[in-house]
């Protein structure tokens, strides 16, 4: 009976989940600081409509929308992940120190004006990718003793090295003020730059790394019942974590290379998504890529229409929706978590 | 036939002292094998090493006539069940999902259960007695539920082997007894071969083919639960006056109450 009900719930969930994908990309199509009717879509589809409102839906929107989806997809999977093999509702990419590690090379390439621009990506995404698995690696390697790792000693060296790469980063900023802003701008996030390159190198490494998770997915229910449980359940626990730590590296950093520093999305959908549809992984792990999928995109929408004219980052939106959101959840649904 | 051979085993933790030194010790296949002794005395620690979990820095352990070395993930979990301390997991599975994992062994990657696997675990629910719990949320359930779903999942890997780890502790004295005498009835059942971590002297005694003592990670001596079991041994290995009474054809051993 229940098992029965979980699996409905999780059918509904899925199927909540593509209308609002469906209804989120109408919205992130029709509303912008010029407005597309519904009429005028239809036209693009009919390749019938004026060239500009062509050039806007094409050049600017559909990429964008793609790009916030795809990205908070590969976020929340990655949040959901790293929460399942650390046993702890704290971790996410950011507290490995993902985003301290892309800040920092995203700061070094805006101040010193850094030119590898490679494949349609500017300099600050090549460059924060490539600090970001530095750290990723850096701390993995700290706290790796004797072939086994410390769930502690990894959150806490993230910690340690995410305060390092600020510090740093902070170092950088104060000695060139003249691109503080850029610096303060990009790191709270922002999909402005999305362009059909990004989204042709960005989204099949972020979808590939995202489904490459999915082969764990019941190793993370085992693994959750602790290492010593998991080698008698069949799963090596260490290479499980070192797996899935190099596929959420390789979907969270493109993820926030490409667009900066989005909070709370890889943090706050695994467990609402917990909250509504249970613990198994291997329902969680989709379900919660949808659901930053559709999160994202929405937020996205919000940050371009929220004051006209003018863009909020979205990562500012993320919180504000997200925030309030979960505090409610974690109070009302701790009873059913 | 010995199932389980474990050859001058010494490990450390680091440090000066070894955790455990010089151990050797054989399991047959049927036989239940209970190690006591007190605290820090290396139990636990033994069963890591037969588990594969701990590596020793010397010695040599063979299960089934092959290095514990050389066995991978799955062929571990295909050999050898784990019943671990009561732990808490505060994560809303059902009881079938938890006892469906000791399929995994033999499930490949990206594989669903089969029917047949569904059937071995309704089938081990049965035997540990908690098959109307079968749909029951695994945050809802007493103690001795949970180490009764343990057993099931254990039951459910179908392995010659099942290691026991304090199975028992916090558990009131009606699961105790109940969780031992089902898990020894059913390794008798199945032939399985169980090495078992115990505090309780009177369980040891009770469910034990074999009782090894152990002191200071040494072996002290090893024997049937009738010979270890007397007051001269008991008293060296615990450094404790214990009283062994008889009644009702019962042994029932029991510390001295020292008031200070």
């Amino acid at each position: 009976m229940e098992e029965n009900n979980k699996k409905k719930r999780f059918i509904n969930f899925l199927i909540v989940l593509f209308i609002l994908t469906v209804f989120s990309f109408l919205a992130a199509f029709l509303f912008g600081s010029s407005r597309v009717s519904f009429k005028e879509l239809i036209l693009i589809f009919n390749n019938t409509a004026p060239k500009s409102t062509h050039i806007i839906f094409f050049n600017i929107r559909l990429p964008r929308a793609l790009l916030s989806y795809i990205a908070g997809g590969a976020l929340a999977i990655s949040g959901a992940c790293l929460q399942g093999i650390f046993r702890n509702p704290m971790a996410d990419s950011y507290v490995l120190g993902v985003s301290s590690g892309a800040a920092l090379g995203a700061t070094i390439a805006i101040a010193f004006g850094v030119d590898i621009a490679f494949l349609g990506f500017s300099s600050v995404t090549i460059l924060a990718f490539i600090f970001a698995s530095f750290v990723i690696i850096a701390v993995y390697r700290i706290s790796k003793i004797n072939g086994t790792m410390s769930t502690f000693t990894l959150l806490l060296s993230g910690i340690a090295i995410s305060s390092l790469c600020s510090a740093f980063m902070y170092a950088i900023m104060v000695a060139s003020r003249d691109k503080m802003e850029n610096i303060i701008m990009w790191s709270m996030g922002s999909f402005t730059t999305a362009t059909w390159d990004k989204l042709y190198v960005g989204a099949p490494v972020m979808i590939i790394a995202s489904a490459l998770c999915l082969i764990y997915a019941r190793d993370l229910n085992i693994m959750l019942q602790g290492d010593e449980a998991a080698r008698h359940l069949g799963v090596n626990p260490n290479s499980t974590r070192r797996n899935l730590i190099i596929l959420t590296t390789i979907a969270s950093s493109a993820a926030i290379a490409i667009s900066g520093i989005i909070g709370f999305v890889g943090l706050i959908i695994p467990h609402v998504v917990r909250l509504i549809i249970g613990p198994d992984h291997r329902k969680l792990l989709v379900a919660s890529f949808f659901s930053g999928s559709v999160f994202l995109l929405i937020s996205d929408t919000i940050s371009r229409v929220l004051i006209y004219k003018h863009e909020i980052p979205v990562g500012v939106i993320t919180a504000f929706i997200g925030v309030p959101f979960f505090l409610y959840l974690l109070r009302n649904g701790r009873k059913t978590a | 036939m010995n199932i389980i051979d474990v050859k001058n085993i010494t490990y450390s933790y680091g440090g000066n002292t070894n955790a455990i030194d010089n151990i050797s010790l054989a399991v047959e296949k049927g036989e239940i094998v209970t190690i006591i002794g007190p605290n820090g005395s290396g139990k636990s620690t033994i069963l890591k090493c037969i588990s594969g979990y701990l590596k020793p820095q010397i010695g040599e352990i063979s299960v089934n006539n092959k290095s514990i070395r050389e066995y991978s993930a799955k062929e571990i979990a295909q050999t050898m069940a784990l019943m671990q301390q009561h732990f808490s997991l505060d994560y809303d599975f059902t009881v079938m999902q938890i006892v469906l994992m000791g399929r995994n062994p033999h499930i490949k990657r990206m594989q669903g259960e089969t029917q047949q696997d569904y059937d071995i675990a309704n089938d081990s629910l049965k035997k540990a007695g908690i098959f109307h719990l079968k749909n029951r949320s695994i945050t809802s359930l007493s103690g001795g539920e949970w180490q009764r779903m343990i057993l099931a999942r254990a039951l459910c890997q179908q392995s010659a082997i099942m290691l026991l780890d304090e199975p028992v502790s916090g558990l009131d004295i009606k699961h105790q007894i109940n969780l031992m005498s089902i898990t020894a009835k059913l390794s008798r059942e199945n032939n399985i071969s169980v090495v078992c971590v115990l505090h309780d002297l009177n369980l040891a005694n009770n469910y034990s083919d074999r009782i090894i003592l152990l002191k200071e990670g040494r072996i002290y001596k090893s024997g049937t639960p009738a010979e270890m079991m007397t007051k001269e041994n008991l008293e060296y290995v615990y450094d404790t006056p214990i009283n062994i009474i008889n009644y009702n054809e019962t042994t029932i051993i029991t510390p001295e109450i020292i008031s200070e």
